[in-house]
């Protein structure tokens, strides 16, 4: 299954200081009044431009990457992670890589990851596992 | 699970949209003319890719060739995800593009919808939307719904392979009874779920909303208004109700805000048992108060 925009250019970083606690940049502040159906729509598309922290984690015969922890901006969608893991670990399009989330499942590419760091973090973490066979379907 | 209410959700796993299919050939596509609409109802539940399986036949009669993965829809100029259900798409999309959808206007059916075979627009959907990849996605949705309600995917793991073929071949095929007689063991529990899977669908290209929903609180039973407030605070504040300024809708019916959360999870999911809800602004005479 090959669902990736190459166009789409990757933008994330190395992780080298000490992890922050990513719950504490999500929080948005209260609005003093209650903001129109057009105002929580344009709220809702807003990017998100706060980091989460991603944690990589190889299976089976998946190489491995030299560090595990990644920051990503949470407005990306799933692809962008999938594309740069793919840069990462030098794989062409055409090489099987298969991305899960929790070891359960594999969310939609174009899910967001800021919501699915709000849904599945682990101890503010997003763990990623990926392989290079199907290993949860 | 709660009560499992069969009427219901056989009423839902019923529900059928009649759709205009309008293809205009591009240069790159020979043809000897334009063919008429092909006129076709669908089920709520079901999705694009699957009406391109039916479609193929026809248009290849007409001496039009299509490759599945190269084929896309449009409503309005729009390109309509291939990977979420028609039903959700079309509550979603049925409102002219440049008002305010208001719940209560009545869409004109059927759905007027325009077929592409080339120019795949990959900024705007995902590729490749072929039979395969579309069972490979609900698989994964299924698995996620399995995971928000329970905590693992186990169900869904350790369903044997003949039972996932049936899933989705029921749903291909539109088979009610052999698709209940396969789901209702993941969503059986004997306890109460401790997420809802639920997904919020707001217009003007949104992306959709997804928190998570606790299943039950000790106190009361969790109801749709509750989730609503908890994700969608401005629009639905707890304390009156009457000031609701946006109404759910799922399968083209408003959902009142009282409905409690766990029946309607197990009785109104879609086919990958999410809740998939469109929020739409509520008009001021359209006599929907709820």
């Amino acid at each position: 299954m090959d669902l990736i925009n190459t166009t789409e250019t990757v933008s994330l970083e190395a992780s080298q200081e000490t992890l922050p606690n990513a719950d504490d940049e999500i929080e948005e502040s209260k609005p003093v009044e209650r903001q129109t159906f057009e105002q929580v729509v344009a709220l809702h598309k807003e990017r998100n431009t706060s980091k989460v922290i991603v944690r990589f984690r190889a299976i089976g015969n998946a190489p491995i990457l030299k560090q595990s922890f990644y920051k990503i901006t949470a407005s990306n969608k799933f692809q962008t992670v999938i594309q740069f893991l793919r840069k990462e670990l030098k794989y062409q399009g055409s090489d099987p890589l298969f991305l899960y989330i929790n070891s359960a499942f594999s969310p939609s590419p174009d899910a967001t990851v800021a919501t699915l760091h709000k849904c599945f973090n682990t101890d503010g973490h997003l763990i990623i596992n990926y392989c290079t066979t199907a290993a949860w379907g | 699970m709660s009560a499992f209410d069969i009427a219901i959700s056989e009423t839902i796993w019923d529900g059928k949209l009649p759709l205009q299919v309008t293809f205009h050939p591009t240069e790159s596509i020979s043809s000897a003319r334009t063919p008429d609409p092909i006129y076709i109802e669908v089920a709520r539940l079901s999705y694009l890719s699957l009406l391109t399986h039916q479609l193929h036949s026809i248009y290849t009669g007409l001496g039009i060739q299509t490759q599945p993965e190269n084929v896309w829809y449009d409503y309005n100029g729009e390109p309509l995800k291939w990977h979420f259900p028609i039903g959700l798409l079309y509550d979603l999309y049925n409102f002219p593009i440049s008002q305010v959808p208001t719940f209560g206007e009545k869409a004109s059916l059927p759905w007027r919808i325009n077929i592409h075979f080339d120019e795949f627009p990959i900024d705007k959907i995902l590729r490749n939307p072929t039979l395969d990849t579309t069972q490979d996605m609900f698989m994964s949705m299924l698995k996620e719904a399995d995971f928000l309600r329970h905590g693992t995917t186990k169900r869904v793991m350790n369903m044997s392979k003949r039972d996932q073929t049936q899933l989705w071949q029921s749903l291909v095929q539109g088979k009610y009874s052999e698709y209940w007689s396969v789901n209702k063991h993941l969503l059986e529990n004997g306890q109460l779920a401790r997420h809802i899977p639920l997904r919020l669908y707001m217009p003007y290209k949104c992306p959709p909303i997804q928190e998570l929903v606790p299943g039950n609180t000790e106190e009361h039973p969790l109801l749709i208004g509750d989730a609503m407030t908890r994700i969608l605070p401005d629009l639905f504040p707890s304390d009156d109700q009457e000031e609701c300024d946006a109404i759910p809708v799922i399968h083209g019916v408003p959902l009142p805000l009282d409905t409690p959360l766990g029946w309607a999870s197990d009785n109104l999911c879609f086919a990958d048992n999410f809740l998939h809800i469109v929020i739409s602004k509520k008009g001021t005479d359209n006599g929907l108060d709820t």
